[in-house]
C-alpha cells in the first residue's frame, strides 16, 4: 500500500505557470503532502544534478509537468521525468504522475510513455484541483473540491501578497517557495484539512 | 486510472521537511493577515437608504 508524503514536483518555471504551481503546492498541502522541488537547491555549485537526483529518489511520488511545447525549447521536465522513470523501473516505490494542458498530446510528444493517462488540467486551476483529487484517495474523505479550490484561490492571492512584499514578479525564488508553502499549511491548518 | 494512497501529514511535518524557518512562517502568515484585510476593506459600505431600513426594522420589533 502506498502512503505517500513527499512529492516532487517538476514543473515549468515561467510566469504563465505560476497560478498552476501555487494552486498545485496548496492542494498537495489540503492532502497532507510535503511539495518539494527544484528550488529547495541552490542554483550554482558541484553536484546539483546528484541533488536533485537525491531530491527525487526521497520522494515516493512525483508530478511532471509537459505541457510546455515549443520554443524555446526547455529539456528540464523531461529530463527529471527520465530520472524519475529510472527511480521507478528500478525500486518500484516511485508514483508518476504526469501533466499536460492538452489530450492527447503526449502521445506524439512522449510516444514511449504511450498507455498511461495524463493528468490534462488545460490551463486551468480549477481543472488542475479537480484532476489532482480524482487522482487520490486518503482517509479521513478528500476534501470537497470546492473547499480546495477555495483554499488554492486564497493561496493565490496570498503568493501574490508575497511578492509585492518581495518586490519579485516570479513566485519560481528559494524563499518565497517556503513560505508559499508555509502559507498553504496555516490556511489549510485553519480550514481543518490537516493537523498543526 | 488506479488511485494512489495518501497519508496526511501534519503541518509541523511538512515545515521540518522543508526546512521553513519561523521568519517565512512570520511571513506567510502576514501575507495571510494583509490578503484578509484587503478583502475586508473591499467591502462595499452599507448604503444610507439600507441604513435606514435596518433601523426601521429594528424600530418595529422593539429592538
Amino acid at each position: 500500500m502506498n502512503v505517500v508524503k513527499s512529492v516532487f514536483l517538476n514543473v515549468p518555471f515561467d510566469p504563465r505557470f505560476q497560478p498552476l504551481f501555487v494552486t498545485l503546492v496548496g492542494t498537495l498541502v489540503v492532502l497532507g503532502q510535503k511539495p518539494r522541488c527544484v528550488l529547495e537547491i541552490t542554483e550554482t555549485g558541484q553536484g546539483r544534478l546528484e541533488r536533485i537526483f537525491q531530491l527525487v529518489g526521497s520522494c515516493e511520488m512525483s508530478i511532471h509537468d509537459l505541457s510546455r511545447v515549443g520554443t524555446p525549447v526547455r529539456f528540464n521536465m523531461p529530463f527529471e521525468l527520465g530520472l524519475a522513470c529510472s527511480l521507478a523501473l528500478s525500486n518500484r516505490k516511485h508514483e508518476i504522475v504526469v501533466m499536460d494542458s492538452e489530450p492527447y498530446r503526449l502521445d506524439q510528444t512522449l510516444s514511449d510513455y504511450k498507455g498511461r493517462d495524463p493528468l490534462i488540467h488545460r490551463n486551468s486551476c480549477d481543472e488542475l484541483v479537480s484532476c489532482l483529487l480524482d487522482l487520490v484517495s486518503i482517509s479521513p474523505p478528500l476534501p470537497s473540491p470546492s473547499a480546495a479550490r477555495s483554499l488554492a484561490k486564497e493561496l493565490r492571492a496570498t503568493a501574490r501578497e508575497l511578492c509585492r512584499e518581495m518586490k519579485t514578479p516570479s513566485v519560481f525564488r528559494p524563499s518565497l517557495y517556503k513560505a508559499i508553502v508555509a502559507a498553504a499549511a496555516e490556511i489549510a491548518v485553519s480550514r481543518g484539512f490537516i493537523a498543526p | 486510472m488506479k488511485k494512489i494512497k495518501l497519508e496526511r501529514a501534519s503541518a509541523s511535518e511538512i515545515a521540518t521537511s522543508l526546512g521553513i524557518s519561523p521568519g517565512e512562517k512570520k511571513k506567510a502568515a502576514h501575507a495571510i493577515s494583509a490578503v484578509a484585510f484587503h478583502k475586508l476593506s473591499r467591502r462595499k459600505a452599507p448604503s444610507k437608504s439600507a441604513g435606514r431600513t435596518v433601523a426601521k426594522a429594528h424600530k418595529s420589533v422593539g429592538a
